[in-house]
């Protein structure tokens, strides 16, 4: 037997016995339900880890994703005209011009309607009929929604870059996509970079709606533990300080990032 | 954590003074329960509903419906001494050692719902398998005991699980017997059927707050009242579909 589970003993009596708590007892009781019986610090534990699986594979594919979105935002792409008689490039320009649109349509819808529904129609409607991983359902889900903001903001990012930049890389004899990844990227990446964090952090957060489709993450793990002890308090303010914790690791990461970046500025 | 917890009781007797004078009870419940409680246009509807009506006219209080999600109920009934748990709520060890329930009210038994053809018959053969359930239910504990809590999907409402039944990411759902066969009789799906694998299922009763023993006094007493005049049997043919409960 645990030192914890000899504590918990005469309080567990005292319940018994419907004689009152002290305060100390009953902050204890907290505890010891919430936490430490039938080792449920490790539901916390496995919710955190699913937490983390789902936002850092959104967070790829909602950056890859949304970069590329935002580069078919570019007035390079959507004021891109084709005035000679070569019909391939009349079909070639048309096509992009058509990814262009679809780029604008998808950003509108997806940052125009809730997550949540955006979820319960993967996971019930897209997926309903298809037995696949909720991990993945969730990357999927808050991985396309994030797209659409990160999109916005890296196109932000690259506007901010002066178009002499553009220039100089053509007039080196780059091409036009090597001139964009090589140059305009990196530097808009740069400027981009605390908006982007903002859009993570938000993303982590948001993964909490992910408990609808019955995915144990965090918030669902601080529920699971509600469920079980109907404390309303406890578990959630345990599952809140995780959410904390993670967001402030990933802000200091990405604050030293900033500041690594930063040195080219001199 | 100390400060939150004082705000909290500060709270809770802000609330008791405040419902002192009050003759109003709120009833907490999940209206997605058919055929014991849900929603039809703007009215609530169900056996509980009927139920506590009932009970309060001859209890002689007002009341008022406040929904929520049914794994929140509990929690609702703790902290506020004017509300009570109405929500097909099954007496189990654990929530009495945070309300108090009225006598029990209705036994309903529980039932596994399962895809045509996949072939379940008993516990056993749920071992290891993904079971599908209610949070905070009783069918959760059920189903965390046969497959383990790792294997248990649990949804905020039972149709949620269904959903995913019929979606193959479930491989069977747990469910109290007349809401199951209430929902199977509205979805008229043929690819799922029901087995009674025996499960126990605990009675239903009423939550009330530990504080309010004069309250729990009174709807024992009215549920007395209501069973001598028959009126479960009543209510069993008004919502049950082709259920035989026992």
């Amino acid at each position: 037997m645990s030192i914890f589970e000899e504590w918990w003993l005469p309080i567990e009596a005292a319940v018994n016995d419907k004689i009152p708590l002290s305060f100390g007892q009953n902050l204890y009781k907290e505890i010891y339900m919430n936490i430490i019986k039938d080792d449920r610090w490790a539901n916390y534990l496995n919710g955190l880890w699913v937490t983390l699986k789902v936002s850092f594979f959104a967070i790829l594919v909602g950056t890859l994703l949304g970069t590329l979105l935002a580069v078919l935002r570019l007035p390079e792409v959507t004021d891109l005209r084709y005035k000679g008689k070569n019909p391939l490039r009349k079909i070639g320009v048309a096509i992009v011009h058509f990814f262009s649109w679809f780029a604008k349509f998808y950003i509108d819808l997806i940052r125009g309607t809730p997550l949540l529904l955006q979820v319960l129609i993967i996971n019930f409607g897209i997926f309903g009929t298809v037995k696949i991983d909720k991990v993945i359902i969730g990357v999927i889900a808050c991985g396309l929604n994030s797209a659409a903001y990160v999109a916005e903001i890296v196109r932000g990012g690259l506007i901010s870059v002066d178009k002499g930049q553009t220039e100089a890389g053509r007039s080196l004899g780059l091409s036009g996509p090597s001139t964009m990844v090589n140059i305009i990227l990196p530097q808009a990446a740069k400027s981009a970079l605390p908006a982007l964090c903002n859009e993570f952090i938000a993303l982590i957060k948001e993964t909490s709606i992910l408990s609808y489709i019955a995915l144990t993450e965090l918030t669902k793990a601080g529920d699971y533990i509600r469920s079980r002890t109907y404390s309303a308090f406890t578990p959630y303010i345990v599952s809140g300080l995780l959410y904390l914790l993670v967001t402030i690791v990933l802000t200091k990461l990405i604050g030293r990032l900033e500041r690594r970046l930063a040195n080219s500025d001199h | 954590m100390k400060k939150l917890i004082a705000l909290l009781v500060s709270l809770m007797m802000i609330a008791c003074v405040a419902m002192a004078s009050a003759e109003t009870v709120t009833v907490a419940f999940n209206p997605e329960y058919p055929p014991f409680e849900f929603v039809e246009g703007d009215a609530y509807l169900g056996y509980d509903v009927d139920l506590i009506t009932a009970v309060a006219a001859k209890a002689g209080f007002d009341l008022e419906f406040e929904a929520m999600d049914f794994d929140a109920v509990t929690s609702a009934v703790m902290a506020n001494p004017s509300y009570i748990g109405v929500s097909g709520i099954s007496i189990t060890e654990e929530r009495l050692m945070n309300v108090d329930f009225s006598n029990g009210y209705i036994n309903a038994g529980l039932i596994v719902v399962i895809k045509d053809g996949s072939g379940y018959a008993t516990v056993e053969d749920l071992k290891g398998k993904t079971i599908g359930v209610q949070m905070g239910t009783t069918s959760d504990f059920a189903a965390e005991e046969i497959t383990g809590a790792g294997n248990v999907a649990q949804y905020k409402t039972f149709l949620n699980a269904i959903m995913d039944l019929q979606g193959d990411k479930v491989d069977a759902v747990i469910v109290d017997k007349p809401v199951g066969l209430d929902i199977l009789a509205s979805l008229d799906d043929a690819s799922l059927v029901i087995v009674d694998m025996g499960l126990q299922a605990d009675w239903y009763g009423i939550e009330v707050n530990k504080e309010n023993t004069e309250l729990l006094e009174k709807i024992n007493a009215a549920l007395t009242e209501l069973e001598a005049e028959g009126f479960f049997t009543e209510l069993e043919t008004k919502y049950f579909t082709g259920a035989d409960v026992e």
